[in-house]
């Protein structure tokens, strides 16, 4: 980091439930001895408590208004991430999406899914740029960016922004509420509208374990019947859902 | 010792951000009052903190303080750390 004035670096991952939520990065730019053990201490005690806001957090967001197309955008960047063209669509969305404060002119989750696909291109990783983000308004969109062909000797890229799918959301959805993965996999099957004999047959586990199963769901989700957990994460797509998470540690 | 404050204090600070993670929080309020206890309770430059989609890492949000997002370099630092995958 010294190209950039950035001396010693210490780094967190906000994690809760099994799952990475956040990632910290904090500078010194002139510390000879670096970031002590206390500091690495303070960061530690906070992380698994950011880890559970940050899960919670993605269940908060403005209640759904406005921001009622759900035409896919197309969004086309040069070499130098200058945005070269957008749909109509596209450029609706480039205002839905949510800007960082100082951090730059285009989306963050625009910049996430073109640093994934650059390593992609330089082969550290090998997993598909996509990602789920809330909007302004509350919905859910989906981006994901790919190298374009056809265009002549200059390189570029096409970013996709378009309305969550349920089968995308729910996973996420799921995990936010703080369920287990098993317990996600049970309500996934719920969700899909089939009984416990069939999620049980589908997951090799009795029916009387997909009923506590089912139980620490609606538990978890705050709902009382397979009718109202569908309900409640299926709305969380649009954004018009009651918000009630404001207990304290789980 | 790089840590900032009586340890007493120190130590209200934490709870009291430990705290309002869970107060129902939106993502960039939390993140922001994040990065604004880093900056009081600890001797740092600057702070970079994003949310992630737990099934990529790829960020879904940040917030961050510090010269580098002030000035011409305020981009490196996102474009750096577009996923928190990449540098794991």
């Amino acid at each position: 980091m010294a190209p950039l004035g950035l001396g010693d670096e210490l780094r967190a991952a906000f994690r809760s439930g099994g799952e990475c939520w956040g990632f910290l990065c904090l500078h010194r730019e002139d510390a000879p001895l670096g970031f002590t053990e206390a500091d690495a201490r303070l960061v530690a005690r906070l992380s698994s408590h950011v880890g559970a806001g940050l899960r919670r957090a993605m269940l908060v967001g403005a209640a759904g208004a406005g921001a009622e197309f759900d035409a896919p955008g197309v969004l086309v960047l040069g070499e130098d991430r200058s945005l070269v063209a957008t749909t109509a669509a596209g450029d609706r969305w480039l205002w839905e999406l949510p800007s960082p404060e100082q951090l730059g002119s285009l989306p963050l989750a625009v910049e996430a899914v073109l640093a994934g696909l650059e390593a992609i291109r330089a082969g550290r990783d090998d997993v598909v740029p996509r990602v789920r983000v809330r909007t302004r308004s509350g919905r859910w969109a989906v981006l994901h960016a790919s190298d374009m062909a056809g265009l002549g000797e200059a390189r570029h890229v096409a970013i996709v922004v378009e309305p969550a799918k349920p089968s995308e959301l729910a996973p996420l959805i799921l995990l936010a509420y703080g369920l287990t993965q098993r317990e996600a996999e049970v309500a996934q099957s719920a969700l899909q509208g089939r009984p416990n004999k069939a999620v049980a047959g589908a997951l090799r586990i009795s029916e009387n374990t997909v009923e506590d199963h089912l139980k620490s769901v609606f538990a978890k989700v705050g709902v009382g019947s397979r009718g109202e957990l569908t309900a409640r994460i299926f709305s969380e797509q649009s954004g018009h859902r009651p918000n009630q998470l404001c207990s304290g540690p789980s | 010792m790089a840590v900032v404050g009586r340890p007493a204090a120190r130590g209200e600070a934490v709870q009291a951000l430990a705290a309002r993670c869970y107060a129902g929080l939106d993502s960039m309020s939390l993140q922001r009052e994040l990065v604004d206890f880093l900056g009081r309770n600890l001797a740092v430059d600057a702070v970079f903190c994003a949310s992630v989609d737990p099934a990529t890492l790829l960020f879904t949000g940040a917030a961050g303080s510090g010269h580098r997002n002030e000035t011409g370099g305020q981009r490196a630092v996102p474009r750096d750390h577009g996923s928190a995958r990449t540098r794991r």
